[in-house]
């Protein structure tokens, strides 16, 4: 990056991070709101960024736009240096604010307009308010609109200009299911025109289908990282409930000897076998026949990552952890 | 310099808000009625017409600090708790522009507000009163919408120094008493400190006259309702010039150039103090 008088120019190549942050910190008096926090966007990813409320996420990315100054650590956005760059990053990213109110005496339209003036960018404000679905009401006061409503006009000003990098702080908040629908849909048509998606949310649903990689948030640390899959497997909770005939004696304990079984519970006729590992079911079900039981029903049960997030963002992952098998027990493994 | 898409942004909005268009009303009402008691209680045409002008003067001299200081003390705390904030700050628009879009747009509103009572004033002053000179009652008027407009910086550097709109109101409240009543006490403070005694006499020394003159009103009075010998020696307001208060030849710091500079650095000082307290937050 260069500076040449008061522009900065971003000098960024296509395999470079779009979000590179090192050791940020950030304190509010005694409070630390983010604590040592790395943290790699590649781009042309959705990555979501999720986390409790309060975990650090919007001071978070409050630094990332330049507004917030870290206490340390450093942040480069699209190539600009955010403490010192603020401006060229607010003019190619997209931001839609987690809490904010609208101005009530203008209309959507003028809302938009108002974003791209600032943008500096000329395109129909019309054709933004018909992709977030608020082309029939362009022209009512903001004072009029649901939170919903709001939300998707602060979307279709966040999409003003083709930014490079969507921030989108809780886009999903206040929505009814078609309208995170919508948002869904328009973060996969920003990103195959070739945009970064920075989604942050405090529900893991609402980012499963889209990201390519989640960063679990809490108390202003990454606790963990990766593709849904990756994140998915890494809650050592899987379990398998076997119905059987009659229980052999010994069987139980027989499996609870095995690799990677946790925990065995009977109940009636019904074993319920918690697994570290989710590719030994296969060797579960084979010792259990192997023993001379008739197998009459299967259920697998893997944790969603709804359950995961719960888990790794809960301030005792053990109790988690537990009610979580408790719940998987109650609805049959289903869950 | 997208400080203009602000004070755009800003102004329709205000624009729209019914209460500017009761303030408004309100104000022209009052200055329309007070310019017209004089010619329909006095017989004399000509004490009449200096009445009016006088009472239109009160009138107006009185609703302008309240209208300029109500339109600016919260705007930049308001728009932090309304959240407009996040979108002002999270598009590409640097501090500065948020605090100069900010204060023309009230400016502007202030001048519309205070100009309507000026302008009602003005008419009434037509169309009641004979053969009257017009352009001595629009430099009063044009003089007084002047104080709105530093009334109503000063109101936004207030609303970006505080953080809740609480604190606008008392910040706003202060503003108003110290500029309005207690400055002249200010000279005087100092005079007792420095001679353990108050002021006698109609003269003072030449820095008691300098202080004086710092404050907006009164710099814009001498540049405007004090050039008058009827209007400074009005019935009911009494509009003396700075510079009578002291001895001998007026020096420059009491000349009207310098009173334009006292305005100015007002307005100025006002916008720079309402960055720097905005940018602090």
């Amino acid at each position: 990056m260069i500076v040449y008088f008061n522009f900065q120019f971003s000098l960024m190549t296509p395999s470079d991070p779009a979000i590179q942050v090192d050791g940020l910190t950030h304190r509010y008096g005694d409070i630390v709101a983010v604590n040592d926090l790395d943290l790699t966007v590649e781009q042309g990813e959705v990555y979501g960024f999720l986390g409790p409320n309060g975990a650090g996420k919007s001071t978070t990315i409050n630094i990332l736009i330049g507004t917030t100054q870290p206490t340390s650590g450093s942040v480069s956005v699209l190539g600009y240096e955010a403490q010192t760059a603020s401006g060229s990053i607010r003019q190619a990213v997209g931001l839609l604010p987690g809490e904010f109110g609208l101005f009530e005496r203008l209309t959507g339209r003028e809302h938009v307009v108002f974003a791209q003036n600032c943008k500096d960018v000329t395109e129909s404000p019309d054709d933004i308010l018909a992709r977030v679905g608020l082309a029939d009401v362009a022209d009512q006061r903001a004072s009029g609109y649901s939170t919903g409503m709001g939300r998707r006009l602060a979307l279709a000003m966040a999409l003003t200009g083709d930014p490079d990098l969507l921030v989108l702080d809780e886009p999903t908040r206040g929505l009814d299911p078609n309208g995170a629908r919508t948002v869904r849909s328009i973060v996969r048509e920003e990103v195959e025109r070739g945009a970064t998606v920075f989604f942050s949310s405090h529900s893991m649903e609402q980012v499963e289908s889209v990201c390519d990689r989640v960063g679990v948030l809490r108390d202003g640390q990454l606790v963990a990282e990766g593709d849904v899959e990756m994140l998915r497997t890494r809650l050592n909770d899987h379990q398998i409930a076997l119905t059987v005939e009659r229980v052999p004696d010994g069987l139980p304990d027989q499996l609870g000897g095995l690799d990677a079984v946790s925990d065995v519970q009977i109940d009636g006729t019904t074993l319920t076998i918690s697994l570290t590992v989710a590719s030994r079911k296969a060797a579960v079900i084979d010792a259990t026949e192997a023993a001379g039981a008739t197998v009459i029903d299967i259920e697998t049960y893997t944790p969603s990552l709804e359950e995961f997030f719960a888990a790794v963002t809960d301030q005792d992952g053990e109790v988690a952890h537990n009610e979580m098998s408790a719940i998987a027990a109650a609805t049959g493994g289903d869950a | 310099m997208n400080w203009h898409y602000v004070a755009r942004t800003d102004l329709r909005g205000l624009i729209r808000s019914k209460l500017i268009w009761l303030a408004t009303a309100i104000v022209a009402g009052v200055c329309g009625l007070a310019t017209a008691v004089p010619a329909l209680v006095t017989d004399s045409p000509s004490l009449s017409y200096t009445l009016g002008v006088e009472t239109l003067f009160i009138a107006l001299g009185t609703v302008v600090p309240f209208v300029a200081l109500g339109l600016g003390h919260r705007v930049i705390a308001g728009a932090r708790e309304s959240g407009t904030m996040r979108f002002l700050l999270g598009l590409p628009n640097r501090r500065l522009d948020i605090v100069l879009g900010m204060a023309l747009s009230r400016v502007a509103a202030t001048i519309g507000v205070a100009g309507s009572g000026g302008i009602v004033g003005l008419l009434m002053l037509v169309g009641l009163y004979d053969s009257v000179p017009l352009g001595p009652p629009l430099l009063v008027v044009l003089g007084l919408i002047t104080v709105g407009v530093v009334y109503a910086v000063v109101g936004v550097a207030i609303s970006a120094s505080v953080d809740s709109s609480t604190g606008a109101v008392g910040g706003a409240f202060g503003a108003y008493v110290v500029l309005f009543f207690f400055w002249e006490r200010i000279p005087q403070a100092v005079y007792w400190l420095v001679n353990r005694s108050f002021p006698g006499g109609d003269t003072r020394p030449s820095w008691f006259a300098f202080l004086t003159r710092l404050n907006p009103g009164t710099a814009i009075g001498d540049i405007t309702v004090a050039r008058f010998e009827w209007m400074r020696n009005a019935e009911y307001v009494s509009v003396r010039r700075t510079s009578d208060l002291i001895e001998g030849d007026t020096p420059f710091y009491l000349s009207e150039p310098a009173g334009v500079v006292v305005v100015l650095t007002w307005v100025v000082a006002s916008i720079l103090i309402g960055y720097w307290s905005f940018r602090e937050q």
